[in-house]
C-alpha cells in the first residue's frame, strides 16, 4: 500500500483507457502521453497499459509501506531526499518517501510501480476520467493506493539474472548500448558519466549528483549544467546519501541495464547508472537537445543513428518528446469543406500558443483565426484524440486523451498518433507548430515509433529471447 | 437501384469518418460494421449522419471497411433494413422544469400543451454523446424546436429532461448545460455498475410518461 503524503497539482491514475464505450458517450481517458506511460510500465516489467500515475507539472510525494520497484519517466524525483534516475527502474524501500518533482521536458510525467496501481476498475478501466468523472478521483493527500501483484508472479526486482523477471529492464541497454555502454567501465567512467550528463539533461540529471568520490567530479559538473534550466535544488544530493538509491537491490535493478561496472554505490557505478538512464531515455526523445543538428553528444548521436534506422529516411527522432522538438504532424481533414482555402495554410504556417485553459480534455490554442466557411454548425460527430476542432472564433482546440467521444465543431486536421505524446506534453505558453502529412506517412511514423519503442524498451514477451 | 454514394475520409491515422445520408443510415452502417468487424476496427461512434470508425493504425483492412460500408449503403438504397428488434424504453417524467414557462412563451403554446406534445411523441435515440449516456433523441414535435439558452447553466441536475433544437434528452449526470429544462426523471440514466451502463442505446425507441409531481 502507498500513502499519498502530498498530491501535486493534478495526479491521476491512468491505464490504457476506457475503450469500447464511446458509443455510449463514455470518454476513453488514458494517458495524455501514451509513449511515456508505456515506457514507465515496461521499465518495471508491467504489461503495457497497466495502471500508473500521471503527474501534471509537479508530482506527488508517496510513502510506500512495502518495498517496491518504481520507474519515473518525464519528471525529476527524489527518494529520501536523494535524486533518483528518470527513465530507469529503481527500488523504493519501505517508508522512504518518494517525492516526484517537476515534470520535464514536458507537462506530464509518469510513475509506474511493478504490479501496477490496484484501484477498482470502472467499465473495465482504472483510468481517472476528468471529464465524465469516472474512475478514481485525482490523488489527494491521505489517499492510500494498493499495488497489484506483479504479473510475473514474483518480486520483480528479485532475480539478479535480470532475464525473465525483468524482461523490459534487461533489454533497455541493448539497442543503443554499444557505444555509450563501454566507456562506463574502468577508465572510461569519466567519459561515460560526462555524456550521460548531456543526455540526461532534460531529465534533470538527478542520478549523477548523489555520489561522492571519483565519479562526482564529472558527474556533478554536468549536473550543475543540468540543473539550471529547471531551477533544480542543485546542492541537494551530494554526500554519501546516494546509498539510499544505490544500496542493496539497486544493483540488481541496474544490472539488467548492462552495467558491468558494478553497483551504483560507488562513484563510477552511479555515473554508470545515470548513463543507463540516459540510454533509456534517448530513443524516446533525443533529449540531448537538437539531434537533427548533429551537435549532440557522441554517445547521443551514435545511438540516435541506431534508433533512426528502423524508419529509414525520416531524419528526425522517432519521438517528439514535446512541442519544441518539431512541428506536430497532422493529417488534413476530415471536415475540409467547412473551412476556407487558407485555413490549412494558416494552421501549418503559423505558431499557436498553448493557453492556460488547457487540460487532459484538450489544448486550447491561440493564434491567427482559422477561416471557417459559412456559419453553419457541424452536426454532432464522433471525435478522435488529436483532432483540431475549430469553434466559430477560429481558435483551434487540440483534443487530448480525455476528450468527449462526440463534438460539434468541424475538424480541420488531426495530429498523428506518433505525435500525440508531444501534444500531451505541451505546457501553457509553449508554441505549437503543425505540418501536414498524408495518412500513409502518419502510419509510417507510428510504425517507426513502435519499432523504436520495442527496440529500446521491449514489452513483456518481446525481450527474454533476445537477452540470452 | 441507384449506385450508393459514400464518402469515407481519414480522421488522422486511427479513424475513418464515414458520411451517411441520414442518421438512420448511419445506424445501419454501424450495425453492418459491428457485425462484419473488418480487421482493425476497434470501435464505432454514430453521429448525426456519420459513423466514426476507430482503427488500429497498424493493422486495419481499409478495403474491407469500404466494402462493408458500400454494402450497407446499398442495402439502405434498396429496402429499409431493420437492424433487429427495436427496444422501447419508457421514462417517467415529472414536468416541472425550470424552463417550461419560457418554452411555452417561445413556442406560443400553453405550458400544458408543451407537456402534452412532448409526452405524445415516440422518440429515437439518434446517437449518444456529450456525456456518458446522454442520448440525443429525435422525433421532437417541430413546434417544440427552441434554441438553447443564451447562457448555459453551470449545473443541470441529473435526470433533467430538456429540449434544444430538434432534440430532446435526459441529462445522465449533473453537468453544465444549455438545453431548456421541461422536467425530470428519477431513473438512473447512466450507472457504470449496470450492464449495459446506459439506459439508452443508439436506435432505441423512447416514450416519456407524465407523472404527477410529488
Amino acid at each position: 500500500v502507498i500513502e499519498v503524503l502530498a498530491a501535486g497539482p493534478l495526479t491521476t491514475v491512468q491505464d490504457a483507457g476506457r475503450h469500447g464505450w464511446r458509443w455510449l458517450g463514455v470518454p476513453v481517458a488514458g494517458p495524455a502521453d501514451w509513449f511515456s506511460h508505456t515506457v514507465a510500465n515496461r521499465l518495471v516489467g508491467n504489461a503495457d497499459g497497466a495502471a500508473a500515475l500521471e503527474v501534471t507539472l509537479a508530482g506527488p510525494t508517496l510513502r510506500f509501506e512495502v518495498p517496491a520497484t518504481v520507474a519515473v519517466v518525464g519528471a525529476v524525483a527524489t527518494l529520501g531526499g536523494v535524486a533518483v534516475p528518470s527513465g530507469a527502474a529503481f527500488p523504493v524501500p519501505a517508508l522512504c518517501p518518494l517525492a516526484i518533482g517537476r515534470t520535464t521536458p514536458g507537462a506530464r510525467g509518469y510513475l509506474a510501480v511493478a504490479g501496477g496501481f490496484e484501484v477498482p476498475p470502472v467499465l473495465g478501466s482504472r483510468s481517472t476520467d476528468t471529464l465524465a468523472g469516472l474512475g478514481p478521483a485525482p490523488l489527494a493527500a491521505g489517499d492510500r493506493l494498493a499495488i497489484g501483484r506483479w504479473p510475473g508472479g514474483g518480486e520483480p526486482g528479485r532475480s539478479g539474472s535480470g532475464g525473465g523477471q525483468r524482461p523490459a529492464g534487461g533489454q533497455v541497454d541493448r539497442p543503443f548500448g554499444q557505444e555509450s555502454g563501454t566507456p562506463q567501465s574502468g577508465a572510461g567512467a569519466a567519459a561515460g558519466s560526462g555524456s550521460a550528463g548531456q543526455v540526461d539533461r532534460p531529465f534533470g540529471q538527478e542520478s549523477g549528483t548523489p555520489q561522492s568520490g571519483a565519479g562526482a567530479a564529472v558527474g556533478s559538473g554536468s549536473a550543475g549544467q543540468v540543473d539550471r534550466p529547471f531551477g533544480q535544488e542543485s546542492g541537494m544530493p551530494q554526500s554519501g546519501a546516494g546509498a539510499a538509491v544505490g544500496s542493496g537491490s539497486a544493483g540488481q535493478v541496474d544490472r539488467p541495464f548492462g552495467q558491468e561496472s558494478g553497483t551504483p554505490q560507488s562513484g563510477a557505478g552511479a555515473a554508470a547508472g545515470s548513463g543507463s538512464a540516459g540510454q533509456v531515455d534517448r530513443p524516446f526523445g533525443q533529449e540531448s537537445g537538437t539531434p537533427q543538428s548533429g551537435a549532440g553528444a557522441a554517445a547521443g548521436s551514435g545511438s540516435a543513428g541506431q534508433v533512426d534506422r528502423p524508419f529509414g529516411q525520416e531524419s528526425g527522432p522517432p519521438l517528439r518528446r514535446n512541442p519544441d522538438d518539431g512541428p506536430l504532424r497532422v493529417v488534413p481533414g476530415p471536415h475540409a469543406e467547412w473551412f476556407g482555402p487558407a485555413a490549412l495554410r494558416t494552421l501549418c504556417g503559423s505558431p499557436f500558443t498553448v493557453t492556460p485553459a488547457s487540460d487532459r480534455v484538450g489544448i486550447r490554442l491561440a493564434g491567427p483565426a482559422l477561416d471557417r466557411a459559412g456559419g453553419a454548425e457541424l452536426p454532432v460527430t464522433g471525435m478522435v484524440a488529436g483532432a483540431l476542432q475549430v469553434p466559430p472564433d477560429g481558435q483551434p482546440i487540440l483534443l487530448l486523451a480525455n476528450h468527449g467521444p462526440t463534438g460539434g465543431y468541424p475538424v480541420l486536421a488531426v495530429v498523428v498518433t506518433a505525435d500525440l505524446p508531444a501534444a500531451g506534453q505541451a505546457r501553457p505558453g509553449q508554441t505549437l507548430r503543425f505540418r501536414p502529412v498524408s495518412r500513409e506517412e502518419a502510419v509510417a511514423a507510428y510504425t517507426a515509433l513502435r519499432a523504436a519503442l520495442d527496440a529500446a524498451v521491449p514489452g513483456r514477451g518481446q525481450g527474454a529471447a533476445r537477452l540470452r | 437501384v441507384p449506385v450508393p454514394e459514400i464518402v469515407i475520409r481519414a480522421a488522422g491515422d486511427s479513424a475513418l469518418l464515414v458520411q451517411a445520408d441520414s442518421t438512420a443510415a448511419a445506424h445501419r452502417l454501424r450495425a453492418a460494421l459491428e457485425a462484419a468487424r473488418p480487421a482493425g476496427v476497434r470501435e464505432t461512434v454514430v453521429g448525426a449522419g456519420s459513423v466514426l470508425v476507430l482503427l488500429d493504425p497498424l493493422g486495419c483492412d481499409l478495403a474491407a471497411i469500404r466494402r462493408v460500408a458500400l454494402a450497407a449503403a446499398g442495402a439502405a438504397a434498396g429496402a429499409a433494413v431493420a437492424a433487429g428488434p427495436v427496444r422501447t424504453v419508457r421514462i417517467p417524467v415529472v414536468y416541472d422544469g425550470a424552463d417550461l414557462a419560457e418554452v411555452a412563451a417561445l413556442t406560443g403554446l400553453p405550458a400544458g400543451e408543451v407537456v402534452r406534445r412532448h409526452a405524445a411523441a415516440r422518440y429515437t435515440v439518434a446517437f449518444i454523446g456529450f456525456s456518458p449516456g446522454f442520448g440525443y433523441l429525435t422525433g421532437l414535435d417541430p413546434a417544440l424546436h427552441v434554441p438553447r439558452r443564451d447562457s448555459p447553466r453551470r449545473r443541470v441536475p441529473a435526470g433533467a429532461v430538456a429540449v434544444a433544437g430538434p432534440y430532446t434528452a435526459v441529462y445522465p449526470q449533473a453537468t453544465p448545460g444549455g438545453w431548456r429544462l421541461l422536467g425530470r426523471t428519477a431513473l438512473a440514466v447512466f450507472d457504470p455498475a449496470r450492464t449495459p451502463p446506459a439506459l439508452l442505446t443508439p436506435g432505441d425507441t423512447v416514450v416519456f410518461d407524465p407523472e404527477p409531481a410529488r
